[in-house]
């Protein structure tokens, strides 16, 4: 072989590799350039090769691209490109740049003097026989090539779909080739959902929790504050979309609303209302509200305490315009001082503007909702025209939570001594969760509870947040996986790196994804983290999770009236 | 077909020779022309680039040049004359049969060899690879940046792809004296007014 040959590298085909076009094949590799230095810790750099269509290996080469290096021992590394530098041999060329209108010296310098590098950080190392990819403990040697990730690279570390494992994206600029998600560590433990806003957060969400419902992975309690999940959905294009209730027809959701009469001028088909009897709230419902109130410490600690004298009615008396005996008691015995209750009073009144607080409830809501749940059956409870109303977000999700947990610290405590069946394990989704879980109360709220005690009771969270640097890092670290989309908030980037080994040279990943339906996924759920372009919500994925729409109707309703003409049924 | 001979040789080491010939051809012997001679019995040749050509002088030329109109007549006499003309070679390869090396002979060819121009197929095949420049960059009597451009002007024409081999050619250029930016430019300058 010639020197000439080094210059234009061949395949085994003798083909020019990088070179002319890559129309050769769909499965030749193409090389990217060659290993030149690094760190396990820091990362590997790479030698760009030059391309003969001009710039085109460095511009074309992107932040959270998947790339693998083939190491000399037979080794592959898969790794994520995580920078891209221009350099050069002899700085003086910075200095005296080739003139743009003379493409010749312009084309010799960019092959030699001045050449592309990209910063990669290998993720999982393949040995030569094994069948699983490992985390890496090594780095691939000098001069190993290293070549754009192929379908088969892919499927070798995310495997095959399956009804563990739920399509959910594909690599950046590989359409078609699937990214799958392992459904049962994603239940395992909580898991996020982070982004800015219009990134695409509720749709990602909405996919993770058709598959984790279709597959009957999880019962999810879905608070869905903004009408994201459960009916239809309309984007401000008028464009529209189907909702989990609509789209799973096997193991379909229960709706309940706390706004029946948005949701049946929306057509929506609900399975009750949702209501909660003043005479059921207790301070430590209103507790987690306090910040959002403003109520002081010491109002905070009022609360308790009327809740002890006024009894269950507490809220109703409070409420009550004209006032009583009972109250001016308490002013009279000293132990509240006036300014204290009215302004507990006060700040009560928003109470009233939530017309799913009633005097008297005919049903037992909560009770049927954690039946469904331990049954199997999720449920969306949906806020209409509440969705904007923070405080009675957090009033509903943390008043629901903390009776259906306590339910099934219960039930699973009933199961243990008397080897009884487990509950179903339980995801419960909430959004703007750093409202939740800021480390002011997240130490002694439901779901810092949750997020901490793991799946000691069978129940998770699913938190969707835009703000993950407002939520307690003892309860990020809880986070199992991490799905995020765009953040350009350095806090943010960094909390959701928080407690991830080796993440930080991820963060220019992360500052760079598009603004829409792209998302970083990292932890549990994945073997590595990998940059996605979100699988489109549509027919399709639909389908995946067992729609049937009106033909697919019409050929099941065939088959089983001919299965049932052939009496076999 | 004979190959072109130019003629014979004076003096020779393992690194280069010189060779005399007579009056010049116009287009022949040329700075940076390929040429080979015979060595070990002829079994072989050593191929070379032609660095320098010089004419010396005489008594006569020097009373000539004293005069201020030297007639026409004279100055033809005096070009007539077998005074030989001496054309040094930088060796860069060697070829047995048909097999061509960059690199230097095992011997050098002995006085009164013939000398004859390369065949296009032979330059092809010596400077299909790059390594010559490095011989021609370590000879120290040869202005190396101009034989440069023109062995590689010459070897560009035995290539089917000239605009590209001399990229390729650039591209070496580059890495060989990547750190003497300046003296790079000139040189890729001079290849890129080629095209
Ligand atoms: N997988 C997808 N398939 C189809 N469209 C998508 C997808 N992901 C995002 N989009 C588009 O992006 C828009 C914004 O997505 P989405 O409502 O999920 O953002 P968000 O992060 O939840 O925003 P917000 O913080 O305001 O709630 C959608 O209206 C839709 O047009
Ligand atoms: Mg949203």
């Amino acid at each position: 072989m010639s020197d000439l040959d080094d210059f234009l590298p061949r395949d085994e085909d003798n083909r020019p590799i990088g070179l002319e076009n890559d129309t050769a094949s769909e499965e030749a590799r193409v090389r990217l350039g060659v290993v030149v230095g690094g760190s396990l810790s820091k990362g590997i750099t790479v030698k760009l090769d030059s391309s003969s269509a001009v710039g085109q290996t460095i511009e074309d080469m992107a932040v959270g691209r998947y790339v693998v290096a083939q190491g000399l021992t037979k080794r592959k590394f898969f790794s994520i490109v995580t920078d891209i530098i221009l350099d050069n041999t002899n700085p003086a060329i910075e200095q005296t740049p080739p003139d743009p209108s003379s493409p010749f010296l312009a084309d010799i310098y960019r092959a030699t003097v001045a050449y592309g590098r990209a910063n990669i950080s290998p993720m999982l190392m393949l040995e030569e026989d094994a069948k699983e990819p490992r985390p890496n403990k090594t780095i691939p040697a000098h001069f190993s090539p290293v070549f754009k990730a192929t379908e088969e690279d892919v499927n070798q570390v995310f495997g095959e779909e399956d009804d563990d494992h739920f399509y959910i994206g594909s690599p950046l600029d590989m359409d078609g080739v699937k990214v799958n998600l392992d459904l049962d560590r994603f239940v395992e433990r909580s898991s996020g959902v982070f982004g800015k806003s219009g990134t695409g957060k509720s749709f990602i969400t909405r996919t993770l929790l058709a598959a984790v419902i279709a597959k009957q992975k999880a019962s999810c309690l879905i608070f869905d504050m903004h009408s994201d999940y459960g009916w239809e959905i309309t984007n401000e294009r008028g464009k529209t979309w189907k909702g989990l209730t609509q789209i799973l027809a096997s193991n379909r959701p229960s709706l309940y609303t706390l706004d029946a009469e948005t949701s049946r001028a929306r057509n929506n088909t609900i399975s009750g209302e949702f209501q909660i009897q003043y005479s059921d709230i207790e301070p430590a419902d209103v507790e987690m509200l306090s910040s959002m109130l403003n109520l002081s410490d010491v109002q905070t600690g009022a609360l308790y305490y009327l809740r002890r004298k006024l009894g269950k009615d507490w809220v109703a008396k409070l409420l009550d315009e004209k006032g009583s005996d009972e109250i001016d008691t308490i002013i009279d015995e000293g132990m509240l001082v006036k300014g204290t209750l009215s302004a507990i009073q006060r700040k009560f009144e928003l109470f009233r503007r939530m017309d799913f607080l009633v005097e008297k409830s005919s049903n037992n809501v909560v009770t049927e909702i954690f039946d469904k749940l331990t049954n199997g059956t999720s449920v969306v409870l949906e806020f209409g025209k509440h969705g904007d109303n923070l405080p009675a977000y957090m009033l509903v999700a943390n008043y629901l939570t903390r009776r259906v947990h306590q339910r099934y610290v219960e039930a699973k405590n009933k199961a243990t001594t008397q080897k009884g069946a487990q509950p179903k394990p339980l995801m419960i989704v909430i959004e703007e969760a750093h409202k939740f879980l800021d480390p002011e109360i997240a130490k002694h709220t439901i779901f810092g509870t949750i997020a901490r005690e793991l799946r000691k009771y069978n129940v998770t969270l699913l938190v969707v947040d835009q703000r993950p640097s407002g939520i307690d890092d003892e309860v990020m670290s809880q986070i199992g996986t991490r799905v995020t989309a765009l953040l350009d908030n350095e806090a943010d980037i960094r909390a959701v790196f928080s407690g991830v080994s080796g993440a930080s040279s991820l963060r220019e990943v992360l500052a760079r994804l598009d603004t829409q339906q792209q998302a970083l996924i990292l932890g549990h759920a994945v073997p590595m983290p990998v940059v996605i372009k979100t699988r489109d919500y549509d027919e399709t994925l639909y389908r995946a999770v067992g729609y049937l729409n009106e033909d697919d109707q019409q050929t099941a309703y065939e088959s089983a009236k001919s299965d049932f003409d052939e009496g076999y049924l | 077909m004979s190959p072109i001979q130019i003629g014979q040789l004076l003096h020779s080491s393992i690194q280069s020779f010189t060779f005399g010939c007579a009056i010049p051809k116009p287009e022949m012997p040329h700075f940076g022309a390929f040429v080979k001679v015979p060595i070990q019995n002829g079994t072989a040749h050593a191929i070379g680039t032609i660095y320098n050509i010089v004419l010396e002088d005489d008594d006569l030329v020097r009373q000539i040049v004293g005069n201020q109109d030297t007639p026409i007549e004279i100055i033809q006499d005096q070009r007539q004359r077998q005074m030989p003309i001496e054309v040094s070679v930088l060796t860069l390869g060697y070829m047995q049969g048909t097999k061509v090396r960059t690199g230097l002979p095992p011997q050098p060819p002995l006085t009164l060899s013939h000398i004859a121009l390369c065949e296009h197929t032979e330059i092809a095949a010596l400077t299909s690879d790059f390594n010559f420049l490095r011989l021609i960059f370590q000879a120290s009597d040869a202005p190396t940046d101009e034989l440069t451009v023109r062995v590689l002007e010459q070897a560009a024409q035995a290539h089917p792809n000239r605009a590209q081999y001399l990229r390729t050619a650039g591209q070496y250029l580059a890495q060989l004296m990547g750190n003497d930016f300046q003296r790079l430019d000139t040189i890729l300058r001079r290849l890129e007014s080629l095209l």
